[in-house]
């Protein structure tokens, strides 16, 4: 199992899109230049997107999460847009309603079982008003993606293990 | 008694599925109950409710109408409200 990469360099700090497939096509360019992706796994997001959409609404605002299936994931990894204009994506639970979102996330994952853990503290940052109100705030690649980082890593610097 | 079966599906990718399941397990053991949760995607979920014949289906994405009940779990996804799902749950497993 690979560790899943994140970084400034997988950040999108001024994303502009006019809908979710744009948005998601970008993003993915984001991970295909960064050698994550084979391009082939920006369609299966695309169709998944329009079938099962990935909108979700935590309680700062909404996120979507759009991911797909692991065969063309090469390097697990996280993507992250912070959206110039708010990008409408369909809800995760309700396919019709629509939900203007502030960031994409788009995730690439090759081991679902392996990156469990990573995957939930994402989750419970997401679901944080005060971590949401801080990537709103961030502006530049750098400043989000520090802190996501600081996140991802943080049951291990509850756990105090030697930092 | 068998083991209660629970099915969590998703669009694709099993990451969502996989998540819900793993908190689902957990919040069950905690309260005693052992479960056998399976990730599917939302395509095969009927056939495979069909197959294993769970007590019940979640999903954080919509589900299509299943001959077993089926819980919105895109709460347990994010945390927030997850307490009331993990109890609908609870309740429709110590049902049986």
């Amino acid at each position: 199992m690979d560790d899943l990469l994140f970084g400034a360099q997988l950040v999108h700090p001024n994303l502009e899109a006019a809908d979710a497939e744009d948005a998601i096509r970008q993003l993915g360019q984001v991970l295909v230049r960064q050698a994550c992706i084979d391009p082939r796994y920006i369609e299966g997001v695309v169709e998944r997107e329009r079938s099962f959409p990935t909108g979700v609404e935590f309680p700062g605002g909404p996120i979507a999460l759009p991911h797909g299936d692991p065969t063309f994931v090469r390097r697990s990894a996280i993507a992250v847009a912070k959206c110039s204009t708010p990008v409408p994506f369909h809800a995760m639970g309700d396919a019709n309603a629509t939900l203007q979102t502030e960031f994409v996330i788009m995730l690439a994952v090759s081991d679902p079982d392996g990156h469990l853990e990573v995957l939930s503290h994402l989750m419970d940052a997401l679901a944080d008003e005060v971590f949401y109100r801080d990537i709103q705030a961030a502006t530049g690649e750098e400043a989000i993606a520090r802190l996501f980082s600081g996140r991802l890593v943080k049951e291990v610097e509850s756990h105090g293990i030697g930092l | 008694m068998d083991t209660p079966k629970i099915i969590v599906a998703c669009g694709t990718g099993g990451v969502t599925s996989k998540n819900i399941g793993k908190k689902i397990e957990a919040y069950l053991a905690k309260r005693g109950v052992a479960c056998d949760v399976s990730t599917c995607r939302i395509l095969e979920v009927k056939s495979m409710s069909k197959s294993l014949k769970p007590v019940l289906v979640a999903s954080a994405s919509e589900l299509p109408a299943l001959d077993v009940p089926t819980v919105r779990a895109t709460a347990i996804l994010t945390g927030v409200g997850a307490e009331k799902v993990f109890e609908q749950i609870y309740e429709i497993v110590a049902a049986e």
